[in-house]
């Protein structure tokens, strides 16, 4: 066969697969880019048929509508949310997360046991029950309410003991011969080492506990611990009957705009984090 | 008491036990090489003397005080890993004065410490470097470096040459030699490489499954060892036996498939001792020899024996042989001179003097 | 004789603590709220027995929340699995798209549900939403409500779904193409197998633990559904999208029957605890995926 003939197909190929994939990856962002539009149509230009893709003049009535609502503080609680979840759950994950690696003590293997058990046990499960414990601790309407809950999940400790192990033990045996105790191993050893599982976890914990909807849902009680998911969750259109529902699918634009982009440029600057550690903390063993 | 002495130690993982029993003792600034095959818990016994396994029973001295349940850190060891494990995250001054760090030594002895210790290995050029930019050999020393340091009481290896290149592990058995002689301190080597044990132990432990075959200088362990075992691991390559029976002729001879050996007197008479007919042969390769052009040596006790030879493998100094005797195959070594004949089959001498015989029932050596 | 180490105990407690209150008695509360009729407020309801649970054998509404359940998993884990697969296979090929084609079909897994549901309402629009308007671009019929039909309902969730959270999938299955030794491709190659043959003999059986684990993964997922029904459908049209866990949200928050919404809940967790089971035994001695 003439060599340039393979040469010639092998580049056929690569287009045939190239060119669908990147249609694809194209529809796959088309929803975001318009919505992100639509955002900045003014309303005479949202509904209509074949669409209007750019706006004639960029508009911020949406906007201006959607701050009306305590939106400032929808953000403070969601990020203070967020961050105060992540920091508990890096600590006591990481921690919990070395015992179980690490150390011997009484009752290790039950707790350990345990704590894989509870993956199977949906949050939703103990929906009713945290409920009616919040109520009884006072502590419905607070921030706490919704902190803890998320706090106490296995993900992190299992994680974190999954990273540990894959830690040359002969760093730790070394550690112990060179006059370290346990928690001096810990701290200037191990945790020096597990930058990456730390940023993994921190990561995946940050981002699981801004967009949590159910468990904020039934605890947000007002706006003092109103987080955005759920305040946002207001201008959804097909909640809102029939009346003004133009307006209502500016408002969703706009809405969903001011999370996506922070959303995505967040993702973007982490992106490799997102995606590496996923594969290499996380489900290798 | 000084030293370290190990009594009546016992090592089980869960319902295997690891180490039936074991008592050693190592007397103070002995160099002491433990070697024997791959699992036979070398690494075990060394890391129960470091206090990171705990014993299942028995007790453990060092420079008379029993640290059995002593951590680490209070029994003033220093130990050397396989791995290295070097910390990644710290650069090489760091590596080594960790433990000075630790236990809160004045800044400035820890930098005067680190110097030397550096300096001694001629890492100087290399204190600002992590681990990682490190070659092998660099990091096998920081690793050492790391031990020096400490000044322990002991110092404890665990196979800390095998990850390195042929040449680089010769010049280190050396330079371990040499850093024994300076520093004077008690040391335990595990390896499972026998050269290593030869050329630098003052005394060497051989195990198997967890017990003690043998021990005693490299000598000792070469020339009268205690059992088919011990004969069968130290030398290179090994030595071979072969099955025969004790016969009285004009003198006692062993005679089995394709060879007969008349006793030396001295082996003769142990061997009418033990009274058992049925006996293992030990032939070590290196005591075949050739015939030459002149005929066969003079030498008396040179006894003749005739090799099939499969291959030949012609090494310089002497040749490798892949042979039979009788049905049996065997490796030999024999020395090459300029009158030496070619390395076909046909006869060779095998010298009686060196003859080891063993009790076909126990390994015990006769 | 062995040597604990009593500083363990300092590592592990500040966790066990948050664990104790927070996992393990809510779960046990729950399962105990389960055979009362608890209604909202302080007062923990009498004890009925297996009353509740009779109830979710011959309540049709229960019965049918576990089948539209049941209907959506059937539609989105093939859908989730596949999409995320091909991703995957797509973005390992070093192509030079291959960098921004990753970024964009994981990017809709860091978005929060609301945004999700927002941008899809708005995407499945009848009269105005790109859908329909694409669908007539085509020529194809282009004034179907996809949110009201009761047929359509689950399957445009599943899709939703999948745009959501196909990345996530798509990450695990890269994971599992790069652990493949390359030498293996070549080899297959070397024997004479065409990319496609090399594809499905070798590259997906060598799958199969990420496979299995993406399956278990996006499965109870879909079983936990909730927050895309309640900002989108509600649990409509009338209830051809109400899910467990939206039902036991209906039942436990709305009516306030928290006694029977705990116990729908003990029987969704139940159907997860099979699930995980069975992964583990299909897949027993492989547990270094999780
Ligand atoms: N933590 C453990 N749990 C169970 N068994 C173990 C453990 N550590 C070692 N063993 C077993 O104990 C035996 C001795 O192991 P050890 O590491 O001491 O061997 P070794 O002589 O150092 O071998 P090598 O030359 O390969 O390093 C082996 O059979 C090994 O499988
Ligand atoms: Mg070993």
């Amino acid at each position: 066969m003439n060599p340039n003939s393979t040469r010639y197909g092998r580049y056929l190929i690569r287009l045939l697969i190239i060119v669908p994939g990147f249609i694809f990856t194209v529809l796959w962002f088309l929803p975001l880019l318009w919505i992100i539009l639509t955002s900045l149509k003014p309303t005479a230009e949202i509904l209509t048929n074949p669409p209007q893709w750019l706006p004639s003049a960029f508009s911020l009535e949406h906007y201006g509508r959607v701050l009306e609502k305590p939106v400032g503080q929808w953000t403070i609680n969601s990020l203070y949310i967020a961050i105060i979840s992540t920091i508990l759950t890096l600590v006591l994950g990481a921690a919990a997360g070395y015992a179980f690696a690490r150390l011997r003590f009484f009752g290790r293997d039950i707790l350990f046991w345990l704590v894989l058990a509870s993956f199977m046990m949906p949050f939703e499960v103990m929906l009713i029950p945290l409920y009616r414990m919040m109520g009884d601790f006072g502590l419905v309407g607070t921030r706490w309410s919704i902190i803890l809950p998320s706090v106490a999940g296995p993900f992190s400790v299992y994680l974190f003991r999954q990273f540990f192990l894959s830690i040359p033990r002969d760093l730790e045996d070394a550690a112990a011969i060179d006059g370290a105790g346990v928690w001096a191993r810990f701290v200037l050893v191990v945790l020096p080492l597990s930058v990456p599982a730390c940023t993994a976890v921190g990561i995946l914990a940050f981002a699981e506990n801004f967009n949590q909807y159910i468990w904020p849902l039934i605890m947000s009680t007002s706006d003092a611990v109103m987080t955005l998911p759920v305040g946002f969750g207001q201008f959804a259109p097909s909640l809102q009957g029939s009346t003004n529902i133009t307006q209502y699918y500016g408002m969703g634009a706009a809405a969903a705009t001011l999370l996506i982009i922070p959303s995505l440029i967040v993702f973007l600057i982490l992106q490799r984090f997102f995606m590496d550690n996923i594969i290499t903390s996380g489900m290798k063993g | 008491m000084s030293g370290i002495v190990l009594k009546n130690v016992v090592k089980r993982f869960g319902d295997e036990t690891v180490i039936p029993e074991l008592s050693l003792s190592i007397a103070e600034g002995e160099f002491v090489v433990i070697v024997g095959p791959s699992g036979c818990g070398k690494s075990t016994t060394l890391r129960m003397i470091a206090g990171l396994e705990d014993v299942s029973s028995g007790s453990i001295h060092i420079a008379g005080r029993d640290v059995t349940w002593l951590q680490p850190k209070a029994r003033d060891i220093a130990m050397v890993f396989q791995s290295y494990a070097l910390y990644p995250h710290m650069n090489v001054a760091a590596n080594m004065s960790f433990s000075l760090r630790l236990s809160r030594t004045p800044k400035a002895e820890i930098r005067e410490r680190v110097r030397k210790a550096a300096e001694m290995l001629e890492l100087t050029e290399f204190l600002e470097r992590k681990p990682r930019d490190l070659s092998g050999g660099q990091r096998q020393r920081v690793a050492m470096g790391r031990s020096i340091v400490r000044d322990a009481y002991c110092f404890l290896f665990d196979e800390p040459l095998s990850n390195l290149d042929a040449k680089l592990r010769a010049s280190m058995r050396t330079e371990l030699s040499i850093l024994h002689k300076k520093l004077d301190r008690t040391m335990i080597y595990v390896t499972h490489d026998q050269i290593e044990a030869m050329t630098m132990a003052d005394r060497i432990v051989i195990m198997e499954k967890g017990r003690i075959q043998q021990i005693g200088t490299p000598r000792e362990v070469y020339n009268t060892p205690d059992n088919v075992f011990v004969a069968g691991f130290i030398g290179s390559p090994s030595m071979n036996f072969l099955d025969a029976e004790l016969v009285e002729e004009e003198m006692l001879t062993v005679r089995g498939d394709g060879f007969a050996f008349p006793l030396a007197p001295e082996l003769a008479a142990r061997a009418k001792a033990s009274r058992s007919s049925r006996v293992v042969v030990g032939l070590r390769p290196e005591h075949f020899a050739a015939t030459t052009t002149t005929g066969r040596a003079a030498d008396s006790t040179l006894a003749p024996v005739h090799l099939e030879v499969d291959v030949a493998e012609y090494i310089g100094s002497s040749q490798f042989l892949a042979a039979r005797i009788g049905s049996k195959q065997i490796a030999a070594a024999v020395e090459v001179g300029p009158d030496t004949l070619p390395m076909t089959s046909g006869e060779y001498g095998f010298d009686t003097n060196r003859l080891y015989l063993f009790d076909s029932d126990t390994g015990e050596s006769i | 004789m062995r040597r604990v180490n009593p500083f363990a105990y300092t590592f592990v407690i500040p966790f066990l603590i948050v664990f104790a209150i927070f996992r393990i008695y809510p779960f046990l509360l729950g399962i105990l709220t389960s055979f009362t009729d608890a209604r909202v407020g302080p007062r923990p309801g009498n004890f009925i027995g297996l009353e509740n649970y009779i109830d979710v054998i011959n309540n049709s509404e229960v019965r049918r929340a576990f089948i539209v359940t049941f209907q959506y998993s059937l539609i989105v884990v093939p859908m989730s699995f596949f999409i995320g697969l091909a991703m995957a296979v797509y973005v390992d090929r070093k192509l030079p798209t291959h960098t921004i084609s990753r970024l964009v079909f994981f990017a809709p897994f860091v978005l929060t549900a609301t945004i999700v549901a927002i941008v899809w309402n708005w995407m499945f629009q009848t009269q105005f939403g790109l859908v329909n308007v694409g669908l007539g671009m085509l020529g194809l019929p282009d004034r179907i409500a996809w949110l009201k039909e009761p047929d359509l309902i689950l399957p445009v969730i599943a899709f939703i779904t999948t745009w959501w959270q196909a990345g996530f999938a798509m990450v695990i299955f890269l994971g599992g193409l790069q652990n493949i030794p390359g030498e293996l491709i070549e080899a297959a190659r070397i024997d004479g197998a065409n990319p496609w043959q090399t594809f499905w003999r070798v590259t997906f059986p060598l799958l199969l633990p990420v496979s299995t684990l993406v399956i278990t993964i996006t499965l109870i997922e879909a079983m936990r559904v909730f927050s895309l029904i309640h900002i989108i459908t509600r649990g409509g049209p009338s209830d051809h999208s109400t899910t467990v866990v939206f039902y036991v949200f209906q039942e436990g928050f709305v009516r306030f029957e928290q006694g029977m919404a705990a116990a729908v809940g003990v029987v969704l967790f139940l159907v997860i605890m099979v699930l995980t089971v069975l992964r583990f035994t299909l897949l027993r001695g492989d547990q270094s995926y999780f």
